[in-house]
């Protein structure tokens, strides 16, 4: 019986990257298409309906930030964004629009398969529906159904937001979620530019949960774009 | 005016004459007319005295001579002392006039000697062309009590100008004169422009002296442009010069610096495809990992030679935010996690959380940086430090580490780009330039030294001039709240 592989888009333009790609994924059991174009991109979504999109910020026929629009317009596939340095805006950007995570090149292919792996397993859990409600980080456990934090088995106190800001990052584990994507599910919308309060709880929850908060292991900082609660592995 | 005055000191004279100074000898008479002339022709000028010369003889010969009140005289001498005194009245009107007009020339010379000295002290101190033509202008309007204006060519040494005449004197290299007069602007080189001027009474424009003088001012103009050019000319030679030889180091640094990590991946790559089969597991390994580990050393020097292109080519503008310093330094180090391999990290901040306005991407840069010099020159089980302390009005942030230290004398090459300190050869000489570029466009500071006890110190300052937004804390605990239901 021929098992179903997982079917990825890559829409890259430049050829030594999808070579590349196409090596890693389909050695990793992926089935891999290729677009070199966002309009094509788009039509093997529609036609192909792959598990995951990656999409290069720097196609010749549209950027990433309409690319992202059109396709959240009609499809929740997760995307991964691939950017190059000094497209950091445009990296937020789609981000904002609503593509799940990024990668600055070069990467490894080992980065690229934990992406590939988090954002595959997030979009399960959305179709499932199904969060477990004790999640753990280093010696952290949060019970998502009772509200309470335990170090070691000791209670922490956080204050309301703090909470908030906890959780939205537990259901978004191993995603980056952008400033204004926090600020606006925590404080709402007319706080969507007030950056510094979310840095001020940010520190306060690493002080809270972090064994060093100058050096965080799990609160993990993605400068000029926002945060990413990092998978336990 | 003049010529009314003339006749009153006449008639002064005649009434002095007549009454107080009768009994006097009429020689003596004739001095007091004399008396009034000299008066005259000194203040008035050359017509009136020589109406009140021909006024007083006749007044001398009506009043005074016998028989009075009547211009015939009984003693026919008396015609010769009227020839006389007439002849001495006009000898003295002209030569008290000529006297006059040269003490008024020399009055002239010396006021437009001043207005050119005036103008050539000012147009010493002027940079620029610009300047220079405001100075003139500014000169010129005063001192002829005119309107003024400067033509000058563009870039392509045509003069852009409406004006046909202006472009007839700039073309012709001859004064024009209509309405206005132009006047090319001569320089050794061309003619460099045009000088329009009109008078606010237009009958000046005659007086040779006023054209003279003119030219003279423009030509003082035109030597100074042209001065103002050559200058121009030779800082722009300089310039490209400096930048010449940039761009030469900036080459030549470069194709060395990414050859070498070249040269070795195509090697290594070249060697696995043809020669696999004569290869064991293990060197295959080796050979890939050295392409793996050179790639990312060429990864990391096309980015610093990017940032630092950024950040020189002016057109880098800091995205500037809030932020605790923790937090900055934080990203850094878990960027650099990798790379600290053994060395011990020690971060030592202040209790109170700093908050600091910075760029944040490239802030995280400049730690980066400092993070990676300091592996790069120390032992890997030597710890390296992270401190940050609050002064008054400043921000002092230090890394520090426990290597061989800074050779004396490199404390301030070492952030000039493209210098390496000693034997490194993983590095292309940015890293530190980078920091100071960064740091300066924070408005701080950025210095190395030597601890007292051995290992080099970088201390950051930054201002700290504005205080930081607030942000309201709620008190509510979620715990108070969950017992609470």
């Amino acid at each position: 019986m021929p098992i179903s592989l997982t079917k990825i888009l890559l829409v890259e333009d430049e050829q030594a990257i999808r070579r590349f790609l196409r090596v890693t994924l389909t050695a990793n059991n992926y089935d891999f298409l290729e677009a070199t174009s966002g309009q094509e991109g788009l039509a093997l979504i529609a036609s192909r309906n792959p598990s995951l999109v990656i999409l290069d910020l720097g196609l010749p026929d549209m950027d990433g930030l309409d690319f992202t629009k059109e396709l959240r317009s009609w499809s929740s596939v997760p995307i991964i964004v691939l950017s190059a340095r000094g497209q950091e805006q445009d990296k937020v950007d789609a981000l904002d629009a609503g593509a799940d995570d990024y990668l600055t090149k070069p990467f490894g292919p080992g980065e690229l398969l934990a992406r590939i792996r988090v954002a595959l397993r997030r979009a399960e859990q959305i179709k499932a529906n199904t969060t477990e409600s004790i999640y753990t980080f280093g010696s952290i456990s949060v019970d998502l159904s009772k509200r309470q934090i335990q170090r070691d088995n000791e209670e922490i106190h956080l204050t309301p937001i703090e909470y908030k800001l906890l959780a939205f990052l537990i259901k978004h584990s191993g995603k980056v979620l952008t400033h204004r994507q926090l600020l606006k599910e925590v404080w709402g919308q007319a706080y969507a530019d007030e950056n510094h309060y979310l840095r001020v709880y940010m520190a306060q929850l690493r002080h809270k949960l972090e064994d060093e908060p100058a050096r965080p292991q799990f609160l993990i900082t993605e400068a000029g774009v926002g945060y990413r609660l990092k998978e336990k592995t | 005016m003049a010529y009314f005055a003339a006749l009153l000191v006449a008639a002064i004279a005649t009434v002095l004459n007549r009454s107080l100074l009768s009994p006097l000898d009429h020689s003596n008479l004739i001095m007091v007319y004399l008396l009034g002339i000299v008066y005259v022709a000194s203040n008035f000028g050359r017509g009136p005295s020589i109406l009140a010369s021909l006024v007083s003889v006749a007044c001398f010969d009506y009043f005074c001579i016998p028989p009075r009140y009547t211009f015939a005289v009984a003693d026919t001498q008396y015609i010769l002392t009227f020839v006389i005194m007439l002849f001495i009245a006009l000898l003295i009107t002209g030569l008290t006039g000529e006297i006059q007009e040269q003490a008024h020339l020399a009055k002239e010379k010396e006021r437009r000697t001043a207005a050119l000295h005036a103008l050539s002290r000012e147009l010493c101190l002027a940079r620029g062309e610009e300047e220079i033509i405001f100075i003139s202008l500014k000169h010129i309007r005063t001192f002829f009590d005119a309107t003024a204006g400067i033509y000058l060519p563009d870039k392509n040494g045509t003069l852009g100008e409406e004006n046909e005449d202006a472009l007839r004197a700039f073309k012709e290299g001859t004064i024009i004169k209509s309405g206005s007069l132009y006047l090319p602007l001569k320089g050794t080189t061309g003619i460099l422009g045009v000088l329009q001027f009109s008078p606010a009474a237009m009958q000046n424009i005659d007086k040779l002296e006023t054209l003279t003088l003119l030219e003279t001012f423009a030509n003082q103009v035109a030597m100074c442009i042209e001065v103002a050019h050559l200058t121009e000319a030779g800082n722009k030679a300089n310039l490209q010069i400096e930048q010449e030889l940039l761009r030469n180091t900036l080459l030549s640094s470069i194709s060395h610096d990414l050859r070498t990590p070249l040269a070795t991946i195509s090697g290594a790559s070249d060697t696995l495809l043809a020669d696999s089969a004569l290869l064991d597991a293990d060197k295959q390994k080796e050979l890939l990992q050295v392409i793996s580990e050179e790639s990312e050393r060429l990864n990391e020097l096309v980015n610093k030679l990017l940032d630092m292109t950024k950040l020189e080519s002016g057109l880098l503008k800091l995205n500037k935010s809030w932020l605790p310093l923790e937090e900055i330094i934080g990203a850094a180090v878990n960027r650099m996690e990798k790379r600290l391999s053994g060395h011990p990290l020690k971060i030592d901040l202040p209790t109170e959380l700093t908050l600091v306005e910075i760029d944040e991407i490239l802030f995280q840069l400049v730690f980066q940086n400092l993070i990676e010099n300091a592996v790069k020159y120390t032992n890997p089980d030597t710890p390296i430090k992270i401190q940050a302390k609050l002064e008054a009005e400043e921000l002092i942030i230090e890394v520090s580490d426990q290597g061989p230290g800074i050779r004396s004398g490199d404390e301030e090459q070492i952030f000039n780009k493209f210098f390496q300190s000693g034997k490194s050869s993983s590095g292309i000489g940015l890293g530190l330039a980078i920091c100071r570029s960064i740091i300066s466009a924070h408005g701080g500071t950025i210095k190395a030294s030597n601890q007292l006890s051995g290992g080099a110190l970088f201390s950051i300052r930054l201002p700290l001039t504005k205080t930081p937004p607030q942000t309201e804390i709620e008190d509510a605990h979620l715990s108070d709240k969950n017992t609470s239901c």
